[in-house]
């Protein structure tokens, strides 16, 4: 186990310059996913009971007004659902999580200034 | 010398400085503007996008990005910040980063963050939980509404986790004050209590598989997802508003809640020795002993490196059960 205590006297660099001259790593071999917006998303539960392997697989698909709802969403073992827009929170099936996302949804987002591709159409239209 | 990190309700020093220190960071100016974090999102690879309004941003609001960035980076289970074993070391370098920004802006070395013994507050009646001085303006205001009174009044949101089109947004929205609805989830009427702490506590592995949210285990029990929302997880649902998205550190009571967790992670540790699992060569990359921890606002961390928190702090009171 390393004895090291990187950063006991504190950065050199304020936050915003560190952010500004510092690119982030990842763990060794990490690799970030390739993926935008997926529509799916696939939980395996595992369990061995009385010597018996138990596998389940759900998958959830869900659309909001027919358009799929693409926030990464999982079940647990004890059958609650949780979503990463609600990082803290389990709820006892994925249509009270998805009224409370809709009870929490902006009626209307900011204006947006920024350019970010991610959001972009393809051709290029913001 | 290492900081103490006291009670928050027990030292009015500690509960000074830290709302001093806390307004400090949230008007200290950097050279970032939103637009300048929407492109280091995108430079970096990890999908999170982003939409609003270009605004300039304080250190506070990068530590609020900082959570809400690793919460992207996902693992094959959970993500850099949760839903694994890395939750408490990662959330122990955050803290740890704060803790040396705000002895910076205060100009005091031996600074601790305090806690919120939240677990004391669990045996209260749930009409008197939001009772106690920790929600007056001399402490971090109002338990519900907006939060307009003390320092943390001051305050001011500006990044948000939300959807648009029933995607994941971090929104970048014109300034507006904390919101709170502590006690009206019907999903957590109460906080955790001792009961649940000592659950936790009596944990004998710190981790185990399959390493997730569906693990028994001290790590697991204490995030919160075992029956969930408990412990962890409880708070920040009981508090709502602002505690609720990915950008939760927006709130200064998610520091006093996790310098809690962090307490609470300290006192099994005390009673288990300083152990922690996956080892190298087991679990998920990303949750392992040496694996670095994502880090944007200064240098990164493994978990090893944090198993031991006493070159930085110690605790003036751990947790006897």
């Amino acid at each position: 186990m390393s004895k090291a205590k990187p950063g006991s006297e504190g950065s050199l660099l304020k936050p915003g310059e560190y952010l500004k001259n510092v690119k982030p790593q990842f763990p060794g071999g990490y690799k970030l996913p390739k993926h935008k917006h997926r529509e799916e998303f696939v939980t395996l539960r595992e369990s061995c009971y009385r010597g018996r392997e138990i596998r389940i697989e759900t998958t959830y698909r869900i659309t909001i007004d027919k358009k799929p709802f693409t926030v990464h969403t999982g079940v647990s073992n004890d059958g609650k659902v949780h979503c990463h827009a609600f990082p803290n929170y389990s709820f006892s099936s994925a249509m009270e999580m998805i009224k409370h996302i809709v009870d929490n949804q902006y009626v209307s987002p900011p204006k947006n200034e920024l350019k970010d591709d991610s959001m972009r159409e393809p051709g290029g239209k913001s | 010398m290492a900081a103490i990190r006291r009670n928050i309700m027990f030292d009015i020093d500690a509960r000074d400085k830290f709302l001093r220190g806390m307004v400090m960071l949230a008007e200290e100016s950097t050279e970032f503007m939103a637009q300048d974090v929407l492109d280091y999102i995108q430079s970096s690879g990890v999908q999170l996008p982003m939409s609003g309004i270009d605004q300039s941003l304080t250190t506070y609001d990068l530590f609020v990005f900082w959570h809400i960035y690793a919460m992207n980076v996902m693992y094959s289970t959970g993500n850099a910040a949760h839903g694994g074993p890395v939750f408490l070391p990662w959330h122990r370098m955050y803290l740890i980063r704060l803790e040396q920004n705000l002895q910076r802006v205060l100009n005091d070395r031996n600074f601790g963050l305090p806690y919120w013994d939240w677990a004391e507050d669990g045996e209260l009646s749930r009409f008197d939980q939001i009772r106690t001085d920790l929600w007056s303006a001399d402490y971090i205001g109002e338990p519900r509404g907006r939060v307009r009174s003390g320092l943390i009044g001051r305050m001011r949101v500006k990044l948000l986790g939300g959807t648009i089109d029933n995607a994941p947004v971090l929104f970048s929205i014109s300034p507006r004050r904390l919101e709170r609805r502590s006690g009206l989830s019907s999903r957590s009427r109460s906080l955790p209590n001792q009961d649940d702490v000592a659950w936790c506590l009596n944990q004998q592995e710190y981790d185990r598989p399959p390493w997730s949210a569906n693990s028994i285990s001290h790590r697991n029990i204490l995030e919160g997802w075992i029956d969930g929302p408990q412990l962890h997880n409880l708070v920040h649902v009981w508090i709502g508003g602002d505690m609720g998205p990915g950008t939760s550190p927006n709130d200064p009571v998610f520091f006093l809640n996790h310098c809690n967790v962090d307490r609470i992670w300290e006192s099994w540790m005390a009673e288990n020795g300083r152990t922690y699992r996956p080892s190298n060569n087991e679990g998920t990359p990303g949750h392992r002993l040496d694996d670095l921890m994502v880090s944007i606002l200064a240098d990164p961390m493994t978990p090893a490196q944090v198993l031991d928190p006493s070159d930085w702090y110690t605790y003036d009171n751990l947790v006897v059960i």
